[in-house]
């Protein structure tokens, strides 16, 4: 007889929110349906959120709030200080709370770095890289380039001495030119560097993700900016392998989870207080068999309601069978954890599914890159071990001495054989 | 029979260095052609992508591992130096750029979840952020 199940209990490790559905610009690969929308999140929405998650005991002792629309920049200072001042009032001890958001940098000023500062905003700004690049899809809804604007925005973050991250859209034209792309970055002063390559997601289609060799073209792409990068100082961190790393290299018993195949890993809240969870795309998208992703109202619904509504069960149900069959399946799941939801459901049409490209671009490239160049390392290691005497003398009698002492007398053989 | 466990060796190298020193070890290493009459024996005994990330695993959470690296960080302050102008990596000058070993930070604690991961994007796998 099987014993039953123990019931599980949610860890909200990140808010997303979306003060208003509005964005000031028109990119052309946008998966966010209502755009147009000026509609914006009361105080009384920010609290209603923040007074459950603290009553769950659902958070995590660290918890990342989100604000993401459309374009949070819109919205004025006073009500992110007032929001933030007012979530601050709510945190019990024991959680700390930490605000992030995107944006596409063209709204940034003085008082706006003030603010950064002041509440230590992780800032990530949209930038895809050279102006002749980056304007091809980041335009106004008159199709003008957006690119003066939004390297007018980071150079003040950098004046002011804001820290920030970029996150660039890779789209057919900036895949093809690495270099060009890291020469922007130096130039720019830019230090912490992410890249989602174009994709279907929502009502967007790629081009790109259609392509026969995006793949390929991709592992070209990060293998050369890498390597370039890692040849100077000044990208500090570069998403796509310094991220994996971490995973990489973890001992096995280091904590290890993938929160958006989580029920309310991710609790995703609209302008309306309408409440979705997993992949915070899903918020805005219609869906018949899952009620729109919706699993309740944060003013009507308490979170324990949202956990057990039918559209969640549906929906954990779902993704679960996927992640399960992900982990029967696929090499690349202990770094991974069971992959994006709204990609299995754009790319595969369904939650229950596996491999997409989304994976092959996010997991397989960067953890094929790392893994190929941890064989480099070693076998160097092996041949300097073999021939300590062409290397620099004292360093290389170091190493072979270290490595001695380590597993006792060593030859060729047994280096060769040992692995 | 004596072994040593070359991912074991590797690991000792690279826990140390900090996240951001191992990307520079590791990208070094891959922009390097190995030489292949020199380590056929130890290609054909790769493993698949999945025995080969649980065996990492297994060997960072190793003490022995654990140790060496701590012995490797003391001892071999101009490691970096070696890397570059002896054994693997540029020789091209670009190791010595960045002003020595252990100068990086540690990005190691990401595997706490905890507030380190912040700002990066990857903690919860959302990319948009």
């Amino acid at each position: 007889m099987r014993a039953p199940e123990k019931p599980v209990v949610p860890a909200i490790d990140t808010v997303v929110l979306q003060p208003t559905p509005f964005c000031n610009i028109a990119c052309k690969y946008c998966y966010l349906p209502q755009r147009n929308d000026t509609s914006s999140m009361s105080l009384d929405t920010v609290r209603a959120v923040f007074q459950k998650v603290f009553a769950s005991g659902w958070s995590q002792p660290w918890l990342t709030v989100i604000w993401h629309a459309g374009e949070p920049l819109v919205m004025p200072i006073t009500y992110y200080e007032a929001a933030f001042a007012l979530i601050e009032e709510l945190r019990p001890d024991g959680i700390e709370v930490r605000h992030a958001i995107q944006t596409n940098g063209m709204l940034i000023n003085a008082a706006w770095c003030d603010f950064f500062k002041r509440w230590n905003v992780g800032l990530g700004v949209s930038i895809d890289g050279p102006q002749r690049i980056h304007d091809i899809h980041r335009v106004t809804r008159k199709g003008h380039g957006t690119f003066d604007k939004t390297v007018a925005g980071i150079r003040l973050l950098r004046r002011e001495q804001v820290p920030f991250h970029v996150i660039s859209v890779l789209s057919t034209q900036g895949m093809a030119v690495p270099e060009e792309m890291l020469d922007f970055y130096q130039k720019e002063g830019i230090e912490d560097v992410c890249f989602n390559v174009e994709e279907s997601e929502g009502d967007h289609v790629s081009e790109l993700f259609a392509g026969a060799d995006l793949q390929s073209s991709f592992r070209d792409f990060l293998q050369t900016f890498w390597t370039r990068s890692r040849q100077t100082t000044q990208i500090r961190f570069l998403r796509e392998i310094d991220g994996m790393l971490a995973r990489i290299f973890r001992p096995e018993d280091a904590p290890f989870g993938n929160a958006q195949v989580q029920p309310l890993g991710m609790l995703n809240v609209d302008c309306k207080g309408n409440v979705s969870s997993f992949s915070p795309e899903l918020l805005g998208l219609k869906n018949a068999a899952y009620n729109d992703f919706l699993i309740g109202n944060i003013h009507s619904d308490t979170l324990e309601q949202m956990l057990h509504s039918e559209a969640m069960q549906a929906m954990s149900r779902d993704i679960a069978a996927g992640v399960a069959a992900c982990q029967a399946e696929c090499p690349y799941f202990s770094v991974c954890g069971g992959g994006s939801p709204i990609n299995k459901l754009t790319e595969n049409g369904s939650f229950a599914s596996t491999q997409t490209v989304f994976c092959d671009l996010v997991h397989r490239v960067p953890t094929d890159l790392i893994l190929n160049a941890l064989d480099h390392l070693e076998d160097g290691l092996a041949n300097a071990a073999r021939s300590s005497d062409i290397l620099t003398p004292a360093l290389g009698r170091a190493a072979m001495s270290d490595a001695s002492h380590a597993v006792g007398d060593v030859d060729a053989t047994t280096v060769r054989s040992s692995r | 029979m004596a072994t040593w466990n070359l991912t074991r060796r590797a690991l000792s190298f690279l826990l140390p260095a900090g996240v951001l020193g191992a990307s520079v070890l590791l990208a070094s290493a891959q922009a390097t052609p190995i030489q292949p009459a020199k380590v056929s024996a130890v290609s054909d005994a790769r493993q698949d992508v999945a025995a080969r990330l649980a065996s990492i695993r297994k060997e960072a959470g190793l003490a022995s591992t654990q140790e060496l690296a701590a012995k490797n960080a003391d001892k071999h302050p101009l490691l970096a130096y070696w890397l570059n102008f002896g054994g693997i990596g540029w020789r091209n000058g670009g190791w010595h750029n960045w002003g020595g070993w252990r100068n990086w930070g540690n990005g190691w604690h990401n595997w706490g979840n905890g507030w380190h991961n912040w700002g990066n994007g990857w903690h919860n796998y959302w990319h948009n952020w």
